[in-house]
């Protein structure tokens, strides 16, 4: 099987801003956590948490590929702050939107609330879902719940 | 690519043990619940899996994990999981929220005596 190569961009403007483009073939988790893994340690993030965050990252792009429609692709989006990642993964905005929703009754859901600080899911402003924002904040810093 | 494999540790007549172990996520998951269905073609009285060498576990892996689960409740086949205490697999089955159809226990652990009761 031919995997298309994933886009990775990095914003010069602001130095801790990444973005990886993929297909929503699942082949591409396995990379993206190796990646995540590489991030988390380059963060000084501790490896308990490092695992959280790969496993959160995982389950916030396995439910938006489930949840893409044909030819749209998933963006992950990587944003390093001095005590924390935030990733927003939503897929690309096709010419003609379905109405969307992300199931969070699932045990993705569960898992991904229990790894991440914090989570939330994206509206497009119209009628369906974009996609999910989370947030993982190193070992001992406390983030607000909303 | 998301690699696993399914060893079969040990078979007697009553007693399956099977150790699981590298990376189950959702581009996998359905190979290992059929490797794992295959593995268990006998009818033991008990099965054992130990995750012990498994690096990666999401929800697309508990899910089939909690679907052998009730698979071998209804077959009266006791089940239980070997997991590390603090490993990533064990937090994310414990997150998930732990189906009350199996046993959980760490690979310090003695393993408990087998006992099918009749409902």
């Amino acid at each position: 099987m031919n995997h298309p190569r994933p886009t990775v961009s990095h914003d010069t403007q602001a130095d801790t801003q990444f973005e990886i483009r993929l297909d929503t073939d699942p082949f591409w988790l396995s990379p993206l956590r190796a990646f995540v893994t590489d991030l988390a340690a380059r963060a000084d993030f501790d490896d308990v948490t490092a695992a959280d965050l790969r496993l959160a990252v995982d389950e916030a792009h396995s439910t938006m590929i489930t949840a893409a429609a044909d030819g749209e692709d998933v963006i992950g989006r990587f944003a390093l702050a001095a005590d924390r990642i935030t990733v927003s993964v939503e897929l690309t905005p096709s010419p003609f939107p379905a109405r969307r929703t992300v199931p969070t009754d699932t045990f993705s859901w569960k898992v991904l609330r229990g790894m991440a600080d914090e989570v939330e899911l994206v509206p497009d402003g119209v009628h369906s879902t974009l996609g999910i924002r989370l947030t993982k904040a190193k070992a001992g810093v406390r983030l607000r719940r909303w | 690519m998301t690699m696993a494999t399914v060893d079969i540790v040990s078979d007697d007549t009553e007693r399956l043990v099977l150790a699981v172990s590298g990376e189950i996520d959702m581009a996998n998951a359905a190979a290992m619940q059929q490797e794992l269905l295959s593995a268990i073609s006998n009818q033991p009285t008990s099965v054992s899996v130990d995750l012990s060498g498994l690096t990666f576990l999401d929800s697309a892996g508990l899910r089939i994990l909690f679907t052998l689960a009730d698979r071998l409740h209804v077959l009266q086949i006791e089940f239980e999981l070997v997991v590390p205490v603090d490993s990533v697999p064990r937090r994310a089955i414990e997150l998930a929220g732990f189906p009350s159809l199996m046993t959980l226990r760490t690979p310090t652990e003695p393993p408990r005596a087998v006992t099918v009761t009749e409902e």
